[in-house]
């Protein structure tokens, strides 16, 4: 049963089959020798796994170094590393690239993709921009800038922020790249940072946002907590906590482009928002998980509805969170489609 | 490859390979005049694949630390050395950690950066390969007539880009060995490499 092989040979053949399976066409026979060889041994399968991941990770770097030159110039939006002579790039890669971020977003964000779906159109078109760098020339490199209120900005090499602070909010706005805040606290003056149509609020806390193309960005909470919203919805807003991490790209307004910015830069990285519940009655927190996931929750008995609930779930997984409703309801879950169905029991 | 063995392999790709390199580093360090680190991986990697799910995860490069440290403790008893628990569980309360602590980000961001050094050594023609199939989503053969070889070349700049990737994070531990004190050097030698079970 177990392979006397050294480990490195091991190593090899994993890598041929991880190639083989990822971009070959495997035939069926050459299939069935695959997987005797991945049944013979579990170093064959864990080094099989490993290779498939390393050449996963290696992939996504490479489609994400693709990505991320493809910002601020207009009259290159992208850029061309393998081959510039066919018009079919034009064409071919803006597409790809959002095949890319959706890929990402569809794993790790659902929430986020889903939200840009059923998102409507408007609102929020030219913040007025004023205050420490003026509307001209915003801060570029790699710097750490403190604000008047006392805050402090650390930003990117490639970020850009436009900054109005007045008596009752402090405006920040993201042009283009990554900056970490940590916001001075002040209840009186909300924190308001916006990347695109994507707004995150704070009181005193550290945090970073990115910019994601036209649109859309990257929250992700290293302190404190923050309240993300896209455009006008910040009644549904998500709070994150420390250590979270939210991406929504609500998409373009149909109606009113922004045709100065440039196209997607970075993909967001992966990882997941959660819905925290502070004894909220399970209907609303239902319908916060039906927002952000195609996976619906459905209530059979409205008894169950009164219900408080408390704790953190993953926003994406509706799943395990319609399980502990069934657990403290004494209810059951069944499935029907693409419904998950509680029901008392 | 079905659809969960796929999310598990972006999984892995993106919340356990960025780690590699530091347990390996550790691995290397601490047992490496004891087991073979290679063996260690692949046992390891095969433990986090038989997962059924990874929700229950919430700081992976924790769990691959624990899972490795499980596997160099089952391939310990296996040859029969006994009295060594006392000395790891002295070591894992300095590292386990399940809270996700506010240098947590910047950590991970490290072992990224980590990462990234590893992937400038990608061979250029490899990095092609992969921007015409992952990118512009060309097929093999398509790949293969654009870059103008055949596509079993286009295989092997697969294959090799890999082997060169995952060659030089090896060579990182073994520099990581070669600072290790030779003193239980003899015996570690005979363990490695015959393999007990």
């Amino acid at each position: 049963m177990a392979s006397t092989d050294p480990a490195n040979v091991i190593d090899e053949q994993a890598i041929l089959w991880a190639v083989e399976t990822a971009h070959g066409e495997l035939t069926p026979v050459s299939r069935t020798e695959r997987d005797a060889w991945l049944a013979a041994d579990g170093r064959h399968r864990g080094a099989y796994v490993r290779a498939c991941a390393w050449l996963r990770a290696i992939e996504d770097s490479v489609i994400e170094a693709h990505a991320a030159p493809a910002a601020p110039s207009a009259t290159r939006p992208f850029p061309l590393s393998v081959n510039d002579n066919g018009s079919d790039r034009d064409e071919v890669t803006p597409r790809t690239l959002r095949a890319a971020f959706f890929r990402w977003s569809g794993r790790a964000a659902a929430g986020g993709a889903a939200l840009a779906m059923s998102l409507g159109a408007l609102v929020a078109v030219g913040v007025p921009v004023a205050g420490l760098f003026g509307d001209a020339a915003p801060v570029a490199r790699e710097q750490t800038v403190t604000l008047r209120d006392g805050s402090v900005v650390m930003l990117d090499r490639d970020a850009q922020i436009q900054v109005a602070l007045s008596d009752n909010i402090r405006k920040i706005t993201l042009l283009s790249g990554e900056a970490t805040f940590k916001v001075a606290r002040d209840k009186t003056r909300p924190f308001v940072v916006r990347s695109g149509d994507v707004y995150a609020q704070a009181t005193g806390t550290v945090y970073s946002v990115r910019r994601i193309g036209l649109t859309g960005g990257t929250v992700k909470v290293t302190e404190g907590s923050v309240l993300v919203w896209p455009r006008d919805e910040r009644d549904q807003a998500v709070l994150l906590h420390a250590g979270g991490t939210i991406s929504l790209d609500p998409g373009p307004i149909v109606a009113n482009p922004e045709p100065q910015q440039a196209a997607p830069r970075r993909l967001p990285p992966p990882e997941l928002a959660q819905i925290s519940l502070d004894n909220v009655p399970v209907r609303s927190a239902v319908v916060r998980f039906n927002r952000v996931n195609t996976t619906q929750i459905v209530l059979a008995d409205p008894a169950i509805g009164d219900i408080g609930i408390i704790g953190l779930y993953r926003a994406n997984d509706p799943e395990h969170f319609a399980e502990a409703v069934a657990a403290i309801s004494g209810g059951r879950i069944e499935r029907s489609g693409r419904n998950i169905v509680i029901k008392m029991k | 490859m079905g659809e969960k063995s796929d999310m598990m392999t972006a999984w892995i790709a993106r919340e356990i390979v960025p780690h590699e390199a530091a347990i390996r580093k550790w691995l290397a360090r601490r047992w490496g005049h004891v087991v073979d680190v290679d063996d260690v991986m692949q046992e390891a990697y095969c433990r986090i694949a038989n997962l059924s799910s990874v929700d229950h995860i919430d700081n992976p490069g924790g769990y691959f630390h624990r899972t490795a440290n499980a596997v160099v403790t089952d391939i310990m008893r296996r040859a029969g050395i006994i009295n060594f628990t006392s000395m790891t569980q002295i070591e894992w309360s300095n590292v386990v950690d399940y809270e996700p602590l506010p240098d947590r980000t910047l950590e991970t961001r490290q072992e990224w950066e980590r990462v990234n050094g590893l992937l400038g050594k990608l061979p250029d023609t490899c990095r092609k390969v992969i921007e015409l199939r992952r990118v512009e989503g060309l097929s093999r053969k398509e790949t293969a007539e654009r870059l103008g070889v055949s596509e079993n070349d286009v295989k092997n700049h697969l294959v090799r880009g890999l082997q060169k990737i995952m060659g030089a994070m090896a060579e990182q531990d073994d520099l990581a060995r070669s600072d290790a004190p030779p003193a239980a050097g003899k015996k570690g030698e005979v363990i490695g490499q015959h393999r007990p079970r």
